[in-house]
């Protein structure tokens, strides 16, 4: 095996399979590498229900196995869950966590050498509070009763218990601003080539459809995970046929088409009335530091420049900690939407951040968090 | 690996969830299924870990187990019969607190004031409106500082005027959300119907003939009224406690000073920065039974420590009435407190009983139980009027309820009165005030000219609202 | 007035009123080895200049971290200016190769943010070009004068 090469494979154990979405592959693929101590520990998701799963970092291989299951209204990112723990680790990871992962790695706070990164397709995820009173107002639902999820040719849909299917197209489900979380809209991320394997159900044809995982491997380290699960007789692959790789990069080619038109419609060019538009978005700002906190490329730490140079006595007209943040981050932004997510008073961070990170960003052709290039920020001469 | 626990903050009432993760560190992580705060924190509930210090059990500075020390608690309580103060504030589960009750018996000091309130507005005052209402209203009224002391509700308020509220603030400072700012002096100009929505708090500080006042001014216009609080259960305590008698902070001050109380039993509550540190010195036993470590702990001559908040099984109310259960196991404060009685408390009927007094089949924190909502009577009100040419005031903000620093040692004040005074940017400003004078710096806001706003104490305070002299 | 709103300038700035004879403020980093020598040399040289800039000495124009120049805007600054050696003259090898990286940051950030590009601009000066800076900093107060004070002035600050 080595990169490149791409699978279709499913899970060898039964309950696996049941439980877990597409085949149980990438559970089973964390599964064995914590069996066959390739790692210490495994970043799983617990499920608490529907619409909550707590993120823990395990060792025991049971859990792992019990934790299968896709949940799009979980939004969260692990980057800074592994972040300065030095484990030696194998995770799932949305492309924005494997952005903020290799982000990480650059401030050296993860070793990547240590940490096998089993990367899920992505056409985005969803807030659990506004999930529900979608399921309350679109579906009409009761949150309650529902037992699954998919997104299918561009419809989301929930299975309730008594085995129905509710579907409404994304399209409908946003206009009324409900489904994916803004920061999903505009990502171009859908395939994570950047992980050192990318896993999904794009691409899995004809009887195998719902019952196996498309994988590509893109390291020498993805690899080694698949290889190890194999041998470990965890996961059996085959090779895909020429249809499903076809459609998998036509899936790709659309979600990131779609991705690039939200883009463009969330970040309509302002001529004029910048300065009052970031003051009037950030006036309500509470000084929590959550923004800081939750953001996956950040490694400051405690004392970091955005708030040591920032005084609550200060009656500025902007503060000192957004203009730093705002500086930083217009390098390193990877739009993962968690400054949003948490903002408490539901200031549009991602939205702000990425204004100034898509002009820097495209100007120095840099990406944070696709490959290993040092921020252009920390060079010593600009090349660009 | 981790202990990850699913917890809620005991910031205030609000009733955000998050998980604790214990990882060498504390770590706060964001529960964003959560109802009331859909995973949000404030800049307290960032601030958590710093809460949950550890305390360890003591007798007369000796460390010792929590059997130990709740058994010497008992002998020091039963010694000293009559004159013993039960204080709680309701930072506890609902489950201790029914032990609490039987405990305290009539000596159950919950610090506020329903004593002079009038009986009739015990509902109102206990359990507040749904958030999803607050959303949902034409017209709001904040009688608090939302940014300051309740943070999470700023953007409920910001939703309900994005579906086109009009928000009116009363405070001493203009208010960014609001449509309308109105100085508490001038409170005569607010224009009350029956489409507002008035939001006040009410804790062991409140100026009880403000809290007539502004129940009053609803009433007459019929307009809705909601009471935040400052502490994890306060509703859940008001609720649970409905028939006892509770005294308030001020008659516990009074009740030590005359001699009347010996002992003091404080459960998950610090009245270090509320009590005046001479009545406290008056006490022959000081038992503190908490989860973290804070100014009383190192005060007590007995500390029972059981496991801070985020580690017990319990039920929790927040503001707006809805029950949520904490998601950890430990049952050690319950445990101490049946020591303490004489008894043993089991947690689950104790439950039991919380769940038949809420009319409830099962914590369920996405469904808010129903609530009597009783109107209330006609109410004397006779609010004193500010006589004070300038004025401290202290917002009460978490931070400051639960004694922890902040970053914001400054005070706040008027262009126009940093002009008068000639102050220099930079510089600070002199405070006086009976005799002690600080120096502290400030910023410009646009508060009330001659109003000083300050979101931590400065040791010159004489309650909420305390006269000063400045100069610079 | 109109006509002299660039973009991003805010309707508070543009209502603000210019008396006559205001002076805009402006803060202008100069490295110890050619900029600082440049104003040095324009008082030398008795070269007509405002009296609208505050000189902040750096040892490189390296050291400017961006920050500073948040800091001198937020204080109340109508103008900030970086400037340094010419590059390849940097006494420090490359110091300005770095202030041109963070500048160009900077740059960026300010433009998006709405601050007008008048308001902060790079200039490489020697030591000798006295003139230079003398017309530099008079070119700057007069865009600014036309400008009016900065949209990011604290109340209260003239």
């Amino acid at each position: 095996m080595q990169k490149g090469e791409m699978y279709v494979g499913w899970s060898t154990k039964e309950d696996v399979r049941k439980r877990g979405g597409s085949g149980g592959l990438v559970t089973s693929m964390l599964a064995a590498a914590l069996e066959k101590k390739m790692v210490d520990a495994v970043v799983v998701l617990k499920k608490i229900n529907e619409f909550e799963a707590v993120p823990v970092i395990t060792s025991d291989v049971n859990e792992v196995l019990n934790s299968a299951g896709s949940l799009h209204s979980v939004p969260s990112n692990f980057a800074k869950l592994i972040a300065n723990k030095n484990l030696k680790v194998a995770l799932p990871a949305k492309g924005c966590d494997v952005r903020g992962i290799i982000e990480q790695s650059k401030r050296n706070a993860i070793n990547l050498d240590n940490t096998f990164v089993v990367g899920l397709n992505c056409g985005g995820s969803m807030h659990p509070v506004v999930t529900r009173e979608m399921l309350e107002v679109m579906y009409k639902i009761k949150p309650e009763d529902v037992h699954g999820e998919e997104i299918e040719k561009g419809k989301l849909i929930f299975e309730t218990k008594d085995g129905k299917e509710h579907a409404i197209t994304i399209d409908e489900l946003e206009e009324k601003g409900y489904g994916r979380r803004e920061s999903c809209r505009y990502c171009t991320i859908k395939i994570p080539n950047n992980a050192d394997i990318a896993c999904g159900n794009w691409g899995v044809t004809g009887d195998l459809v719902g019952k196996a995982t498309f994988v590509e491997i893109n390291s020498e380290k993805g690899a080694r995970l698949l290889q190890n699960a194999i041998d470990a007789g965890y996961v059996q692959v085959q090779k895909p046929d020429e249809k499903g790789v076809a459609i998998r990069a036509k899936i790709k080619g659309t979600m990131e088409g779609l991705g690039k038109k939200w883009k463009d419609k969330v970040f309509v060019p302002m001529d004029n009335g910048r300065l009052e538009y970031f003051r009037k978005e950030l006036e309500h700002c509470i000084d929590c530091g959550a923004c800081k906190a939750v953001c996956p490329t950040c490694s400051c730490g405690d004392i970091s420049k955005c708030t040591e140079f920032h005084y609550r006595g200060d009656a500025y007209k902007m503060s000192m900690y957004h203009l730093v943040r705002f500086l930083h981050l217009a390098d390193s932004c990877i739009g993962c939407g968690q400054c949003s997510d948490v903002c408490p008073v539901d200031i549009p961070l991602t939205r702000l951040y990425r204004r100034f990170a898509n002009t820097v960003q495209e100007q120095l052709k840099y990406e944070p968090g696709m490959d290993q290039r040092k921020p252009p920020y920390f060079e010593a001469k600009l090349e660009v | 690996m981790a202990n990850v626990y699913s917890t809620i903050c005991p910031g205030c009432n609000f009733g955000c969830g998050l998980y604790v993760r214990e990882n060498g560190k504390l770590e706060v992580d964001f529960r964003k299924s959560s109802p009331a705060n859909a995973g949000k924190l404030c800049r307290f509930g960032m601030n958590l870990p710093r809460l949950y210090a550890p305390v360890k059990s003591m007798v007369d500075g000796k460390e010792t187990t929590l059997q130990e020390a709740a058994k010497e608690a008992a002998k020091r309580l039963s010694g000293s019969k009559g004159s013993v103060a039960f204080l709680s504030f309701g930072n506890i589960t609902c489950e201790e607190h029914l032990a609490f009750q039987k405990l305290a018996e009539s000596s159950l000091y919950s610090g506020v004031d329903f004593e002079a309130l009038p009986k009739d507005t015990y509902q109102t005052l206990s359990v507040g409106i749904p958030y999803d209402e607050i959303e949902a209203a034409k017209h709001i009224v904040l009688f608090i500082d939302p940014y300051e002391q309740y943070p999470l509700i700023v953007r409920r308020l910001l939703s309900a005027k994005k579906k086109g509220a009009k928000i009116t603030s009363v405070w001493w400072k203009d208010m960014p959300l609001a449509d309308e700012n109105i100085r508490p002096a001038d409170v005569s100009k607010l224009q009350l119907t029956k489409d507002s929505l008035v939001i006040t708090d009410f804790h062991p500080l409140s100026d009880v003939e403000q809290i007539k006042n502004v129940l009053l001014l609803a009433k007459n216009a019929g307009a809705r009224i909601t009471f935040l609080k400052p502490f994890a259960n306060s509703t859940g305590v008001y609720i649970l406690s409905k028939d006892a008698k509770q005294k308030s902070l001020a008659t516990l001050v009074e009740d030590i000073n005359k001699g009347a109380i010996k002992t003091l039993f404080c459960l998950e509550s610090d009245p270090v920065d509320l009590i005046p540190a001479e009545t406290l010195g008056k006490l022959t036993n000081l038992i503190v039974q908490t989860g973290s470590a804070s100014a009383i702990t190192a005060k007590a001559h007995v500390v029972i420590a059981h496991e801070p908040l985020y580690k017990k099984r319990g039920t929790l109310i927040n503001s707006e009435g809805r029950a949520q259960a904490l998601g950890g196991a430990g049952t050690s404060g319950l445990e101490a407190l049946g020591v303490i009685a004489g008894t043993k408390f089991e947690f689950d009927s104790l439950h039991e009983s919380v769940r038949k007094a809420l009319g409830i089949a099962a914590v369920d924190e996405f469904t808010i139980p129903k609530y009597d909502r009783p109107p209330y009577g006609a109410i004397q009100a006779a609010p004193k009027p500010i006589d004070t040419k300038t004025a401290l005031v202290s917002i009460y903000n978490p931070f400051l309820w639960f004694g922890l620093a902040d970053d914001n040692d400054f005070v706040e004040l008027n262009l126009n009165t940093a002009r008068a005074l000639k102050l220099i940017k930079g510089a600070t400003l002199k405070i006086k005030s009976n005799g002690s004078a600080i120096e502290k710096r400030f910023k410009v806001a646009p508060v009330q000219e001659n109003v000083l706003l300050a979101g931590r104490k400065f040791g010159i305070e004489k309650g909420m609202l305390t006269p000063v002299e400045i100069s610079r | 007035m109109n006509d002299s709103i660039s973009d991003g300038i805010s309707a508070e700035a543009a209502a603000a009123p210019k008396t006559d004879g205001w002076e805009p403020k402006i803060v202008a980093f100069c490295c110890n080895w050619c900029s600082y020598g440049g104003a040095d040399s324009a008082g030398m040289g008795r070269f007509q200049q405002p009296a609208s800039a505050r000189i902040i000495r750096v040892m490189c124009s390296g050291r400017i971290d961006p920050l500073h120049v948040f800091n001198a805007f937020l204080e109340g600054a109508d103008a900030v200016l970086v400037t340094g050696c010419h590059i390849g003259d940097c006494h420090y090898v490359n110091g300005n190769d770095k202030t041109k990286i963070k500048y160009k940051y900077l740059e960026n950030v300010a433009h998006e943010l709405g601050i007008e590009k008048e308001r902060l601009q790079l200039n490489w000066i020697s030591a000798s070009e006295g003139e230079k800076f003398a017309n530099f900093i008079r070119d700057v107060t007069e865009q600014i004068k036309k400008l009016g004070p900065s949209p990011l002035k604290p109340a209260g600050v003239v």
